[in-house]
């Protein structure tokens, strides 16, 4: 079974894109519009999540604040991937236990760098 | 100020009064105004510095003053009404202007509103459509991807195994060097079998000389013996009963001559027929060598180039290989490319979107002293907003995003042709 990568992100190209940069790389990639999507796909089980800050319902601060009250999910590394990148949003991230935060436009490679850092598939 | 002196000014000013009303010769005023100096006042001032004509003279005085006094503030207060109302005229102007203004500002202030919807309904057709292309572009570019990458990788893979491995054409190559190598030797090979053979038919040819010349010799001793064998026949005739055994003798004799000689004539014969049939082989098989000699050089002549020409084509084929491979990653480049590129295109969707919500934003903040003005002119705005709106578009979308009526799915209908095949889009035919 491969590593599972949830991208949580409002914008389907985004979501897309995501997964036209990690497929090749053998990993499995979900996919959700926002928060509380996310959360229900969550429960089957996650490797690390790729979230974006803005969206509806649910914006990804919210949702990180709701995985870290998860036993099971708090552990597991958390990723922006967002347009945001004021410094205070940064530090927000950072002190909710985010472990990366990367600025669209992304480079596919980094992307998976970062991806595959982060679950020790590299 | 003591209160000493401001007894005497306020007395002072009660006498002046008192003087006034008696320069008016009003008795009773004046008599109850120096009471109240004697009131306000020490006694010893008053009656010592008065008398008629000093308050007759003060009172004068004092009421030309005054008169002059109230003249040029009655000229003054004329002046300040007549400028007052000239104010006031100006601040009316002003007020219908203010007016004016207002309403202006508030239809414009509603028109701005009533822009809003159709904005957010034009930006909300522009991002599904953006996000509808860029999905199906996104699709369409990495399938072109992948499938270049995957020929190229074939190209290279059949390209290395053309020039690597035991079925390679390196070594293909190689094996028909050796194998012209092979030829060579075998020309070299038949020209000495060749020349062996010719050897070998001129010794044949030589034999059978010999042979021919030995039968004639066989021939002839034959003969010799049949002429012996007739006159020892002759002889044992004459030798009468004592010769006839020997006659018998004489006569196979001569039977063993002819046979001698016809046999020799027969090996004669085979012989010249074998020489014979020696010199058409040796005459075919020259001929089929020679034909097979100048085949076998053709064919090395033809190898010789096919190797001559592979050689260079096995340099090009390995650039081909570098290419095929740089390929590829030129592939992944253009892709990661695209990616970042179809992430401006979300990028540029968002801002579309926080146009719409600070307009919406902007909007609703109109305070609701002004939205009474502007409910006033909401009606006229909406429709002024449309029309502004619409006498700028271009596109069946735009018309669909406002909900312009007589647009959208049913007009875009499908028209089906004689065959039954099913126009794409929205095609119209009159």
């Amino acid at each position: 079974m491969g590593v599972k990568i949830l991208c949580i992100d409002d914008s389907p190209t985004i979501r897309k894109l995501v997964h036209k940069a990690l497929d090749p790389e053998g990993y499995e990639v979900l996919d959700a519009e926002d928060g509380k999507e996310a959360l229900a796909l969550a429960e089957g089980g996650v490797d690390l999540f790729l979230v974006d800050v803005h969206m509806p319902q649910m914006d990804g601060f919210e949702f990180v604040e709701a995985i870290k009250q998860d036993g099971a999910l708090a552990q597991k590394p958390v990723v922006f991937l967002t347009t945001e990148s004021s410094e205070e949003k940064k530090q927000r991230g950072k002190q909710l236990g985010v472990n990366g935060w990367i600025v669209k436009p992304f480079e596919p490679e980094a992307l998976t760098k970062v991806v595959a850092m982060l679950t020790g598939a590299s | 100020m003591e209160r000493r002196s401001i007894t005497a000014a306020v007395s002072s000013l009660i006498l002046a009064l008192a003087g006034a009303f008696a320069a008016l010769h009003t008795a009773v005023p004046a008599a109850m105004l120096i009471a109240a100096a004697i009131a306000t006042g020490g006694g010893a001032f008053l009656f010592a510095s008065l008398d008629a004509r000093t308050a007759r003279r003060v009172g004068v005085q004092r009421m030309t003053e005054l008169e002059e006094h109230h003249a040029e503030r009655e000229e003054a207060a004329r002046r300040t009404v007549t400028d007052l109302r000239h104010e006031v005229r100006i601040l009316k102007d002003q007020v219908h202007g203010y007016g004016e203004t207002t309403r202006s500002l508030a239809e414009a202030v509603a028109l701005i509103r009533e822009t809003a919807p159709i904005i957010e309904g034009l930006s909300r057709a522009a991002i599904e459509k953006s996000e509808r292309g860029s999905t199906s572009l996104t699709d369409d570019v990495y399938e072109i991807g992948r499938q270049t990458r995957t020929l190229s990788e074939s190209i290279a893979k059949f390209l290395t195994e053309l020039c690597t491995g035991d079925e390679s054409l390196e070594n293909r190559i190689a094996d028909m060097e050796l194998d012209l190598q092979r030829l060579s030797e075998n020309a070299a090979i038949c020209d000495r079998t060749n020349a062996s053979l010719d050897g070998s038919i001129n010794r044949i040819s030589r034999s059978v000389a010999e042979t021919s010349e030995l039968l004639g010799q066989v021939s002839e001793i034959a003969e010799q013996t049949n002429i012996l064998a007739i006159n020892a026949a002759i002889y044992a005739a004459k030798a009468g009963e004592f010769g006839k055994g020997f006659t018998v003798i004489a006569g196979e004799i001569q039977k063993l001559a002819a046979t001698a000689k016809e046999v020799a004539e027969a090996i004669g014969t085979n012989t010249v027929s074998i020489e014979r049939q020696v010199a058409e082989f040796s005459s075919r098989h020259r001929a089929l060598m020679a034909d097979s000699q100048q085949n076998l050089s053709r064919t090395i002549e033809s190898i010789q180039q096919t190797i001559t020409g592979l050689r260079p084509k096995m340099d090009h084929i390995r650039s081909s290989i570098r290419e095929a491979a740089g390929v590829s990653d030129s592939v992944t480049a253009h892709l990661s490319d695209v990616n970042m590129a179809m992430q401006g295109q979300d990028a540029i969707q968002q801002i579309i979107t926080h146009i719409g919500v600070i307009f919406d934003d902007a909007a609703d903040r109109v305070p609701e002293s002004a939205a009474e003005l502007l409910r006033e002119a909401q009606m006229r705005a909406r429709e002024l907003a449309r029309e502004i709106a619409v006498k700028h578009f271009t596109m069946e979308d735009e018309y669909v995003a406002i909900g312009a009526e007589g647009y959208g799915a049913a007009v875009a209908g499908r028209i089906v042709l004689d065959g039954g095949e099913e126009l794409g889009g929205n095609v119209t035919l009159f």
